[in-house]
């Protein structure tokens, strides 16, 4: 998962904010809490978080691992390589 | 059991970003009734309540021809440029009034002169980002009694004879609520779709995918192909962005570079530089430093002031809070960039649905605007300022044609056939998931898609996705609702990719984006064409070339072949 969404059952109310904002439908309400029901349809806009109005969410997004990063550079050396000659 | 529900209106908007809210209350103004439908939740859905932050704007007084001179593209139609930018002046104003928080000093509207393009140079600032602007918009929008539907997935349109491809017009459209599973029906006079860019359906972050959102999947260019409208330009559908290696998000481009951002190498040394960042050469010079093996490239706000640094946050907060958030300090920290690989996107390279500079289609009854659309010719660059004047446009043409049209009643029979269409893959079990059918496409990015590309492997990307919609669509299933707008978003966007890539197969040449080895000489003797796509009776694509007009709006070049920018030294 490349985003992970907190939601605080404490301090929610389930007012439905968050789950009005999110362009993904990643949220829902379940007996008057919001949870995260499809987090791996995340996108990491901190829409949810910048709508609650008691602060409840917090919205983690997170760098790639050494081994994400080789594999991205040596996918972008070929994705990028080409052969003016041909 | 989903119930099916039906809605009766003049002028139907389809999407939630800048071009259908401008649509939606430009129809207001001719006093018909219109109805909003939006795949998430209008405000907060789509491209735009996204976007970087800035809206390029003209203001009375400005020299116009310093507008548009950076635009010497061929394709372009120089008078409906210089018309479309008289317009985001307008627009700049109405905003305001409509709620929008501009940057403002003594009650005025600040511009910066932007280093990016510089194909808009002047640019209005929003206080509170992209969020704050749509959610503005979406206010006004209600205040004027437009009918809004949210997390209702359009799928496809209704035409007069019940046919796709129709011989007669467009009268509304048919969707499904994405969490309830109802079906939605709107029968309408005119039909304007605004549903934003073709994205790879919900990609792995980062790795050359385009940013969000991920769920702008070509949804209304695929269905006004499968209706018989003709797409345009398809083959520049990659529009040659930058954007953070890691992360979803936008890369704030115009914002960044308006205040003194720096691209640089992994020896440290500054790419692309100069007083201004132009955005294709920053996109070609990433790509040359990546395939010579100088990568990672980096994105360098470090020398920023710390003033600067402050309103680029301030403007563009969602990218600056991924950056905080995920451990780098941009005041510190250089963070990794890419560039996107072909056939996704299409938000600057004018590929869309085939619209007149009024935001009419090829078919009666069907407008379009925004990144769906081609721009009208008005500028490959969709910005969102481009975006907001071809809803106005699109908004005022679709409301005169609704007040002049007749009633029309919908066939049952096509509302029954594409109700069952659209829920079937909810109907099946076993088969095959989103998921896998995702991840065999993106295998395909990276193998056999590369930034440069050859006869041999168009060919083979030609054959892959073939089989991924012919092996796999069929068998995709879906296990709800939510799950149906993935499955469904997926189909339409290799619908689009399809085209693209057949468009470009076709281009026999190199020529903006469409960067080919096999030809790297910008063909003007032979290319100085528009590409066109169209359903043909038995499903197969029929691509067709026309010339760009030789006359005033149009800046030909001379007539010879010149090694395309990428390809020199």
């Amino acid at each position: 998962m490349n985003v992970k969404v907190n939601i605080d059952q404490k301090l929610c109310t389930g007012c439905g904010a968050c789950m009005d904002s999110c362009p993904t439908d990643v949220i829902r309400i379940k007996e008057l809490k919001a949870y995260v029901k499809y987090g791996e349809d995340c996108q990491g806009c901190f829409l949810c978080e910048f709508d609650c109005p008691v602060d409840a969410i917090y919205v983690q997004p997170r760098r790639y691992t050494e081994t994400e990063r080789k594999a991205l550079l040596a996918r972008l050396r070929r994705t990028c390589h080409f052969n003016p000659q041909l | 059991m989903p119930q099916t529900i039906e809605h009766e209106t003049d002028v139907v908007v389809i999407g939630g970003g800048v071009a259908a809210a401008c649509a939606a209350i430009k129809a207001t103004e001719a006093g018909v009734r219109v109805t909003l439908v939006d795949k998430g939740f209008f405000g907060r859905s789509g491209t735009s309540a996204l976007a970087s932050g800035v809206f390029q704007a003209y203001m009375e007084g400005d020299d116009l021809d310093r507008w548009v001179k950076a635009h010497t593209n061929p394709m372009v139609n120089i008078t409906a440029l210089r018309n479309g930018i008289k317009v985001t002046g307008d627009l700049l104003q109405n905003m305001d009034q409509w709620g929008v928080k501009w940057i403002k000093n003594e009650g005025k509207i600040q511009r910066v002169d932007m280093a990016v393009g510089p194909l808009f140079p002047v640019n209005a600032m929003m206080a509170e980002g992209g969020p704050q602007f749509m959610m503005a918009l979406r206010n006004e929008s209600l205040r004027r009694g437009i009918d809004v539907v949210n997390r209702v997935m359009v799928t496809e349109l209704l035409t007069s004879d019940g046919m796709h491809p129709t011989n007669g017009r467009v009268i509304g459209a048919i969707g499904f609520d994405t969490i309830d599973g109802d079906v939605h029906v709107f029968k309408a006079k005119s039909t304007i779709l605004c549903t934003g860019p073709v994205h790879i359906p919900y990609p792995k972050a980062g790795g050359g995918f385009h940013g969000m959102p991920i769920n702008c999947t070509g949804d209304g260019v695929a269905a006004a192909y499968r209706a018989g409208a003709e797409l345009s330009k398809m083959e520049f559908l990659a529009g040659w962005g930058v954007i953070p290696a890691e992360f979803y998000s936008a890369p704030g481009l115009e914002m960044g570079a308006g205040l003194g951002v720096r691209f640089i190498n992994d020896e440290g040394t500054e790419i692309a530089g100069g007083d201004r960042i132009r955005r294709f050469r920053l996109a070609r010079s990433v790509i040359r430093e990546y395939g010579e093996g100088r990568g990672p490239i980096y994105m360098d706000a470090t020398g920023l002031s710390p003033e600067s640094m402050r309103l680029y946050k301030q403007v563009v907060p969602i990218v600056l809070n991924t950056y905080e958030r995920s451990g780098y300090d941009p005041s510190r920290d250089p963070v990794p960039f890419v560039t996107m690989l072909p056939f996704q996107s299409g938000t600057l390279g004018g590929a869309g649905i085939r619209v007149s500079p009024d935001g009419s289609t090829t078919l009666p009854g069907l407008y379009a605007a925004g990144n769906t659309s081609d721009g009208g010719f008005m500028g490959l660059a969709q910005a969102l300022n481009l975006c907001a004047v071809g809803g106005w446009y699109a908004g005022a043409e679709s409301a005169a044609w609704a007040k002049t049209c007749a009633e029309t009643g919908v066939v049952q029979r096509q509302v029954d056939r594409l109700t069952l269409d659209t829920l079937e893959p909810l109907e099946k079990s076993g088969a095959t998931d989103f998921a896998s059918t995702r991840d065999e496409l993106e295998c395909l990015y990276g193998t056999d898609i590369t930034e440069v590309l050859n006869a041999a492997r168009l060919e083979r990307i030609v054959s892959k996705v073939g089989d991924i919609r012919n092996r796999l669509v069929p068998l995709m299933t879906a296990s709800d609702p939510h799950d149906l707008a993935k499955v469904l978003g997926m189909r339409n966007f290799l619908q689009c990719m399809e085209i693209s890539v057949l468009a470009a197969q076709r281009r026999t040449e190199s020529r903006g984006n469409v960067l080919r080895e096999d030809f790297p000489y910008m063909d003007n003797e032979n290319w100085l064409k528009y590409t066109f796509a169209k359903i043909g009776g038995n499903g197969i694509p029929e691509l067709f070339d026309e010339a760009i007009p030789e006359d005033e709006d149009h800046r030909m070049p001379e007539r010879k072949k010149v090694l395309h920018p990428f390809f020199r030294n």
